[in-house]
C-alpha cells in the first residue's frame, strides 16, 4: 500500500467510522439513562433506510427533504420501541435485553417478508460524483458523511451540555431517583433520549445505504459493531464512544485494505477482545463500580 | 488493640472526594457509631471499608492485617459482616435461607461434594439450618422460617438483615443506619439486639440517623462532613462540640 | 418430589426414562422420531442456557457457538484422527468446556453487559472461523461423510444405530442434564447462584465468591453444549456453519424465556414445544419468526413466567388441594437490583 492509498484508507475509515460514531452514540445514550442495551437498534437504522429508499424511489422525493423525513421516522420509530419494549420493565435487568432481542428478530423479519429480501439500491445525486484534491480522488457521497457527522456531534454536545432537556439527560442518567425528587420527568428524559438516538442513526440510514445496499438484514452488523465500540469506549461514555468509532472504522479500512476484507467482521471482535484483556473500562472511560 | 483501623482513607468520584483522609480506630468489644448529615460520606466509608468501592488512597487494617484492595468475598471472609441502608434481601428465597446462606458459603464443604450430597454436604446443610434458626430465635424472628423475605414488614427485614450478618460469625458488625423505617418502640428492641450483639464480643461500627438512640448504647462517636472526619470521641463531648452542631445545623443533635 | 430419599428418586427417574422409551418405539411417524430427537437436542441447549440466563441472571449470546463448537471438534477429530465416535464426543464436550472458559475467565468479572457483548462477538468470530477457514472446516459447504458412532455390544446383543437408538440416546442426555441441573439446584451451590441473581452485592457480602459460581455455571452451560453437538455430528451426519449463527443463539434464549426463566422442566417442555408443533402445524413459515419474535417480547412483558408458570399454576392447585405448599417458586419477574 503506497502513500496515496494509505491516505485514501485512512480517509475511508474516517467515513465508516464517523458511521459507527452516529450509531454507536444512540446506543451510549440509552445505555447511559436506562442501563440497558437495546439490541433492535440496528433494525431502526434498516428500516430507516427503507424509509429512505421508498421515498425518493417510489415517492421521488428530494433527498434532502427524504434525509430530514427520515430522520423524524426513526425518531418516531425509537420512541415507539422504548414505550412497547421497555417501559414496564424498569427494575427487570434481562428484560429489557430479551424483549430488545425480540424486537430485532421481530423487526428484521417483517421486513424480510414485507419488502422481500432482495437488496435495493438507494440512488442519489452524488453517487456517482467524485472530487479530485491533488493526487486524490474522493468519492462525494463519502465525503458528505465526515462533515454531517461532525456537524451532529457538535449538535449532540450543544444538546447535552448546554440545553435545559440535556440536563435533565444527564440528570436522569446520573441517578433516577434523586432526579426525580428534583423534579425532572425521568420517562420525558428517557423519551429525548430515545429521539436523539433516532435521530442520530438516520444519518447513516441515508447516507450510508446508497454506498451498500438496503436489505432486512442490514442492521445485525451494525448492532453488533456498535457494540464493541460502546465496550471500546467505555459504556455511557460519549467522548470514548466517538473515540473508539473512528479507531474501528481506520482498523477495518487498512484490513480491507490490505486485501483480508472477508476478515473485516472479525476484526471488531478481536479488538474488543483486546480491549477487555487490557482496558476493560474503555479507552476514556474511569472504573465504573456497578454495586454501590 | 484497634480491631479495626482506617488511615487516611480517600474516595473520589470524578472530581469530589465523598471520603476525604479518614483515620479512624474501632476499638475491639465496643460499639462505635458513625455520624453525619445526608451525603456526609458515611455509606461510602463502609463500602470501601468492606470492599465494595476501591479507596484511592489510604488503608484499611483489619486485625492487624491490611485488607484494602482485598474483594468482597474475601473481607467477608476475615470476619466482617455488614447490613445495608437500602435493604438487600433475598427476597424470593425463605427467611431461613437468607440466614442459612452466610453458613453455607462459608462453609468448609467442597462444590462438587455438595452436588453429590455427601455426607459431610448434608451434615454442613443440617448445621447451617440449625445455626440459622438460633440466630433468627435471637432476632426474633422465630417461627417465620419458611416465610418469602420479601413478604416480612419492613421491621421484620431489617431483623432478618442483622440475622444474616451474624450468620457469618463475624468479630466485626457493620450497621449501615438499622433503625431506618422504624417505630420508637421497634428502635428500642434493635438497640437492646445491638447491645445483646456486644455482649456476644461482636465488636459493632453502625452508622445512624436516629441521634439519640444511637448516642445512647455507643461507647465511641466519630462524625463525618462532606467526606471529612469533624469529631472522634466519647458520645456526651460529641453533643455538645460546636463542629457537630453546626453541621447538623438546628438538627437532632441535643440534649 | 424433592424430598424423596435419593433412591426413591432415582427409581423413579429409571421408571420415568423405561416409560417414554417404551412410548418412543411405539411412534411409526418416522418424520416426528426425527423431530424428537432433534427436540432432545435442543432440550439440552435450552437447559444449559437457562443455567446461565434465567437462574444465574446474566445473558449470554453464544450457546450455539459452543453448540457448534462440540459438533465440529467431535466431527473433525472422528475424520481427521480417525479417533473411535465416542472418543471424538468426548474431545468435542472438552473444547467446548474449554472455550467457555476462557471467554468466562475473561468477561464475567466485569459485568453483566461485558459479557452479554464479549459473547456475542466470540459467536461471530466462531462462525466467521465455522465460514472462512475452508482448510479445516470446508467453509459454508460444510461437513458430511461423519462417521455414525459403531453398533453397541452389549449383553451379546448388537445394537445398531438406527432412529430409534438415537432418540433413546437424546432421552438418556436429556435425563442425565437434568439430574445434573437439578442436583446443582437443590444444593448449596444452586442457592447461591439465586442468591446471586436476587442481590449480587449482598450475595457477596455473605461471602460467596460471585465472580467464580458465575464463570462455572457459564463453563458448565458450554461444557452441556458440547455433548449436543457432537450428538448432532454424529446423528445427521453433516454440518454447515449457518446452524451455529447469532440467530441460533438467540433462538435458544427465546425457548429459555418461553418455557420459563430457571425452570429446567419449562426448558424441556419448551424445546419439544418449539421443535415439534410448528412443524407438525405447517405454521407459514416466513411469519414464524415474526411471531417469534413478538412472542418473545410478549412473553417477557406479560407471562414472564412462561410454560413453567402454567406448570407451577397447576401444580400448587394440586398442591393446596392436598395441603402442601410448593418449595421455591420458579423464577418470574428479577427484582430489582438496589431495591429497597
Amino acid at each position: 500500500m503506497d502513500a496515496t492509498q494509505f491516505v485514501v484508507q485512512v480517509f475511508n475509515g474516517l467515513v465508516i467510522g464517523s458511521t459507527y460514531v452516529l450509531v454507536a452514540l444512540g446506543v451510549t445514550l440509552i445505555y447511559g439513562i436506562l442501563r440497558i442495551i437495546n439490541f433492535a437498534h440496528g433494525e431502526i437504522f434498516m428500516l430507516g433506510a427503507y424509509l429512505a429508499y421508498f421515498l425518493v424511489v417510489r415517492g421521488h422525493l428530494n433527498y434532502w427533504v427524504t434525509a430530514g423525513l427520515v430522520m423524524m421516522g426513526c425518531a418516531i420509530l425509537a420512541v415507539v420501541l422504548e414505550r412497547v419494549a421497555f417501559r414496564r420493565l424498569r427494575g427487570f435487568e434481562l428484560g429489557p435485553l430479551i424483549t430488545s432481542i425480540g424486537a430485532s428478530i421481530f423487526l428484521q423479519n417483517l421486513a424480510l417478508i414485507l419488502f422481500g429480501g432482495d437488496p435495493r439500491s438507494l440512488p442519489t445525486p452524488y453517487l456517482e460524483r467524485i472530487v479530485h484534491l491533488g493526487p486524490f480522488v474522493f468519492s462525494v457521497q463519502r465525503a458528505l458523511i465526515i462533515p454531517s457527522a461532525l456537524a451532529l456531534i457538535l449538535g449532540l454536545y450543544l444538546l447535552i451540555e448546554r440545553t435545559t432537556m440535556g440536563r435533565m439527560i444527564r440528570a436522569v442518567s446520573q441517578d433516577w431517583e434523586v432526579a426525580s425528587l428534583m423534579g425532572v420527568n425521568p420517562i420525558a428524559a428517557v423519551v429525548l433520549t430515545f429521539v436523539v438516538a433516532g435521530a442520530l442513526v438516520a444519518v447513516p440510514s441515508v447516507l450510508v445505504a446508497p454506498m451498500l445496499y438496503v436489505f432486512p438484514l442490514m442492521g445485525v452488523t451494525m448492532t453488533l459493531k456498535a457494540y464493541t465500540i460502546v465496550v471500546m469506549g467505555g459504556f455511557g461514555n460519549t467522548t470514548g464512544t466517538i473515540m473508539a468509532g473512528l479507531i474501528l472504522g481506520v482498523a477495518e479500512s487498512m484490513v480491507a485494505g490490505l486485501g483480508a476484507s472477508l476478515w473485516v467482521d472479525a476484526v471488531s471482535f478481536l479488538v474488543l477482545i483486546a480491549f477487555l484483556l487490557v482496558r476493560p473500562y474503555g479507552l476514556v472511560g474511569e472504573r465504573r463500580e456497578e454495586n454501590a | 488493640m484497634a480491631l479495626l483501623e482506617l488511615v487516611d482513607l480517600t474516595k473520589r468520584f470524578g472530581g469530589i472526594e465523598a471520603v476525604s483522609r479518614v483515620s479512624l480506630a474501632v476499638q475491639e468489644g465496643a460499639i462505635t457509631t458513625v455520624l453525619g448529615p445526608n451525603g456526609a460520606g458515611k455509606t461510602t466509608l463502609f463500602h470501601v471499608i468492606t470492599g465494595v468501592l476501591r479507596s484511592d488512597a489510604g488503608e484499611v487494617r483489619f486485625n492487624g492485617e491490611g485488607i484494602t484492595g482485598l474483594s468482597v468475598p474475601d473481607v467477608v471472609r476475615r470476619g466482617i459482616g455488614r447490613t445495608f441502608q437500602k435493604l438487600r434481601l433475598f427476597k424470593n428465597l425463605s427467611v431461613e435461607q437468607n440466614v442459612a446462606l452466610s453458613g453455607l458459603s462459608l462453609g468448609r464443604v467442597s462444590w462438587t461434594s455438595a452436588f453429590l450430597g455427601t455426607r459431610a454436604a448434608q451434615r454442613e446443610e443440617r448445621d447451617a439450618a440449625g445455626h440459622a434458626r438460633e440466630l433468627l430465635e435471637l432476632t426474633g424472628l422465630a417461627g417465620k422460617e419458611a416465610a418469602r423475605a420479601g413478604g416480612l414488614a419492613h421491621g421484620q427485614q431489617r431483623l432478618l438483615e442483622i440475622a444474616r450478618a451474624l450468620a457469618l460469625r463475624p468479630r466485626l458488625l457493620l450497621l449501615d443506619e438499622p433503625m431506618a423505617g422504624l417505630n420508637p418502640e421497634e428502635s428500642e428492641r434493635l438497640a437492646a439486639l445491638i447491645l445483646r450483639i456486644r455482649d456476644m464480643n461482636i465488636t459493632v461500627l453502625l452508622i445512624e440517623h436516629h441521634v439519640d438512640a444511637a448516642l445512647d448504647i455507643s461507647d465511641h462517636v466519630a462524625v463525618l462532613e462532606f467526606g471529612k472526619k469533624i469529631f472522634d470521641g466519647p458520645p456526651a463531648d460529641c453533643q455538645v462540640d460546636p463542629r457537630v452542631i453546626a453541621a447538623y445545623l438546628g438538627g437532632k443533635v441535643g440534649p | 418430589m424433592r424430598r424423596w430419599p435419593a433412591a426413591c428418586r432415582l427409581l423413579a427417574g429409571l421408571a420415568l426414562y423405561g416409560v417414554m422409551a417404551g412410548a418412543a418405539a411405539t411412534i411409526e411417524n418416522a418424520y416426528l422420531v426425527h423431530l424428537l430427537i432433534l427436540s432432545c437436542i435442543f432440550a439440552v441447549l435450552v437447559m444449559s442456557q437457562n443455567l446461565v440466563t434465567g437462574y444465574m441472571g446474566l445473558l449470554h449470546l453464544c450457546q450455539a457457538a459452543f453448540y457448534g463448537i462440540g459438533a465440529y471438534a467431535s466431527a473433525l477429530v472422528a475424520m481427521k484422527l480417525h479417533v473411535g465416535v465416542p472418543l471424538a464426543c468426548l474431545v468435542g464436550t472438552g473444547v467446548a468446556a474449554g472455550s467457555g472458559l476462557v471467554v468466562g475467565v475473561l468477561s464475567i468479572r466485569f459485568g453483566g453487559h461485558y459479557l452479554a457483548i464479549v459473547t456475542l462477538g466470540f459467536g461471530v468470530i466462531v462462525n466467521q472461523i465455522l465460514n472462512n477457514w475452508v482448510g479445516l472446516t470446508r467453509g459454508p459447504m460444510g461437513l458430511s461423510g461423519i462417521p455414525a458412532p459403531p453398533a453397541i455390544r452389549l449383553l451379546g446383543l448388537t445394537i445398531a444405530w438406527t432412529p430409534y437408538t438415537y432418540l433413546l440416546g437424546g432421552l438418556l442426555l436429556v435425563f442425565l442434564t437434568y439430574l445434573v441441573l437439578a442436583r446443582i439446584r437443590d444444593s448449596k451451590v444452586g442457592l447461591m447462584m439465586e442468591a446471586i441473581r436476587e442481590n449480587e452485592l449482598a450475595a457477596a457480602c455473605v461471602g460467596i465468591p460471585t465472580v467464580r459460581v458465575k464463570v462455572a455455571a457459564f463453563t458448565l452451560a458450554a461444557l452441556l453444549a458440547g455433548p449436543a453437538g457432537a450428538m448432532y455430528a454424529h446423528y445427521s451426519l453433516m454440518l454447515v456453519p449457518e446452524l451455529f449463527g447469532f440467530f441460533d443463539s438467540a433462538n435458544l434464549i427465546a425457548m429459555a424465556v418461553l418455557g420459563g426463566l430457571g425452570s429446567f422442566a419449562g426448558s424441556i417442555a419448551s424445546a419439544v414445544f418449539f421443535t415439534v408443533v410448528p412443524e407438525m402445524l405447517r405454521v407459514a413459515g416466513e411469519w414464524r419468526l415474526v411471531i417469534y419474535g413478538g412472542l418473545l417480547v410478549v412473553v417477557v412483558l406479560f407471562f414472564p413466567k412462561g410454560l413453567a408458570g402454567l406448570g407451577t399454576l397447576v401444580r400448587e392447585k394440586i398442591a393446596g388441594a392436598c395441603g402442601r405448599r410448593s418449595s421455591r417458586p420458579p423464577i418470574g419477574e428479577g427484582e430489582a437490583r438496589g431495591a429497597p
